[in-house]
């Protein structure tokens, strides 16, 4: 027995986890890497731009029964579809984009010097990544990560799709909004959208308040 | 310390073409903008690819056609305009991750560090971050060091009392620098040897004294302050050759030689500069004494070469 809001949360917590380890990982990928950034820029910026029913749709095909993944899935006894994991992937694939494009933008206006002058003084590229790049970028990816998981918490059509509308099960806060709706419970309907603005509302602040800190570091 | 340099890389521009040995001291790059100096520098670290050639340095080859060594593990310091320091990182940290020295308290000190340890690079000056930019580089170990233009974020008051701390800091370093500047004067203060490049070539090199005071191409004449060069035949002789003759080195007195007319007397400081005009010929000329437009002149060479 889950609410709406524990689904929610569980879904966007561990969306937001994987999307911000994987979108850092590909900006910085694309960031290293000039040759192949344009195919592999377009990629990762689809599911920003296709409708979500669209995402939902190729989910589906993906992870159906009848796919190879789908089966060697379901032969390791992990379901996807009509299971909050489908949730969770949805939730993902459209906020991946997000995290990437934010962090990806910040790679590249780091000061070129900084990146130059670290590897003639011998700084390998794990050290420089890790102690140097990603330190500096801190503020885009909090923004990003919050921006995600804002996505995540909202996500509605994909997961719809892949998920199902099962009570207690796959129902989100944003499909039980939709439910309550269909079937005229505007009263509760209210109190889920309340509760979601709420929570948008504080996720901005926070971003408001992490990119105001430190704003005369001068960080370049 | 020997370093075997042999580049080429065609931008869009020129083609950059520099073969050069070098051992332990200061080079001097002088080159106008856009010369291919910044150029050169980053294709000897290992920033920036070029087309083929080889870099030897101690017998280690660097680079040639199968290798081609990553910018750790040249052992080439590149220090930048605007130094590239940490941001993230108290000066102190900014060395650390750079040193494989043992003790880096000597290099603090020598860099007049102590009491900047736990300061962040931006509350620093302009000559503080360029003391941390030169212990992170000495920190490091190289065998190479490349200073592009390291004074031009420097305000220039400023740059005579770091010019004094840097010359002090690279005369205790036993490799090889290399000092890339368009202003002739700071480069003969650092360099013992200099190199002059013009699109992509070397024009002309060695010792500081010959390149300056005797230069062999008109090129390296126009960049160490020679800054008439007129037609030879105003002294009767081959009219191919040029005469190149430094403003200071021109006398306007009542009994000169050759005859002009002034047609331009701009007020300086110390002395003014008078445009005189000479046969087709426009001189510049510093003078202590204010001349009237037209005011008809004479004038005498005292010290010029003829290339």
């Amino acid at each position: 027995m889950h609410s709406p809001l524990i689904l929610s949360l569980q879904v966007a917590i561990i969306s937001t986890i994987f999307t911000t380890i994987i979108g850092i990982f590909f900006a910085y990928v694309v960031f290293r890497k000039n040759n192949m950034n344009g195919i592999a820029d377009a990629i990762l910026t689809l599911p920003m731009v296709l409708p979500p029913t669209v995402i939902g749709f190729f989910l589906l095909e993906l992870f159906s029964y009848n796919s190879i993944l789908g089966r060697v899935l379901n032969f390791l006894g992990i379901s996807v579809i009509f299971n909050i994991k489908g949730a969770i992937i949805a939730a993902f694939i459209v906020s991946l984009p997000i995290m990437y494009k934010t962090v990806l933008a910040r790679f590249i206006s780091v000061n070129q010097e900084i990146i130059l002058s670290a590897r003639t003084l011998g700084i390998t590229e794990s050290v420089l990544f890790f102690k140097i790049i990603l330190p500096i970028s801190y503020k885009s990816i909090i923004t990003g990560a919050v921006l995600s998981f804002a996505r995540s918490l909202g996500e509605f059509g994909a997961t719809i799709m892949i998920a199902g509308n099962i009570p207690h099960k796959t129902q989100t806060m944003s499909i039980r909004i939709y439910s309550l709706i269909q079937s005229g419970n505007y009263k509760e309907a209210y109190i889920w959208v309340g509760v979601m603005i709420s929570i948008s509302i504080v996720f901005m602040l926070i971003i408001n308040k992490i990119t105001s800190i430190g704003e005369n570091a001068g960080y370049k | 310390m020997n370093l075997k340099i042999n580049i080429k890389k065609q931008t869009p521009n020129f083609i950059i073409s520099i073969n050069i040995v070098t051992n332990t001291g200061i080079v001097g790059i002088l080159g106008k903008s856009g010369s291919g100096k910044s150029l050169f520098l980053k294709c000897l670290a290992g920033l920036e690819p070029f087309d083929k050639g080889e870099i030897i340095l101690d017998n280690k080859i660097l680079y040639n056609d199968k290798i081609n060594l990553p910018p750790q593990k040249r052992n080439i310091a590149y220090m930048f305009q605007n130094y590239g320091l940490f941001p993230n990182m108290t000066v102190k940290k900014n060395i650390q991750i750079c040193a494989k020295v043992k003790n880096i308290d000597q290099i603090i000190s020598m860099c007049r560090l102590n009491h900047l340890l736990n300061i962040y690079p931006n509350k620093l000056s302009g000559g503080e971050q360029q003391r941390v930019a030169i212990a992170r580089i000495l920190a490091s170990k190289p065998k190479v060091i490349l200073l592009d233009e390291p004074f031009s974020a420097l305000d220039v008051g400023l740059r005579r009392n770091i010019e004094f701390d840097m010359i002090r800091l690279l005369s205790k370093f036993e490799g090889i620098v290399f000092i890339v500047s368009h202003d002739k004067d700071e480069l003969y203060r650092f360099a013992q040897d200099i190199m002059i490049i013009d699109n992509g070539n070397i024009v002309e090199t060695g010792k500081k004294d010959k390149i300056y005071k005797n230069p062999a191409h008109i090129q390296t004449a126009k960049l160490v302050g020679y800054d008439n060069i007129i037609s030879a035949k105003l002294l009767n002789k081959n009219p191919n050759k040029r005469i190149c003759i430094k403003s200071e080195d021109i006398k306007i007195n009542e009994s000169g030689k050759n005859a002009a007319v002034v047609i331009e007397c701009i007020e300086d400081i110390n002395n003014n500069i008078v445009y005189i005009q000479c046969n087709e010929e426009i001189i510049r000329v510093t003078d202590k004494k204010y001349y009237n437009k037209e005011q008809q002149v004479t004038f005498d060479l005292l010290n010029f070469i003829i290339i």
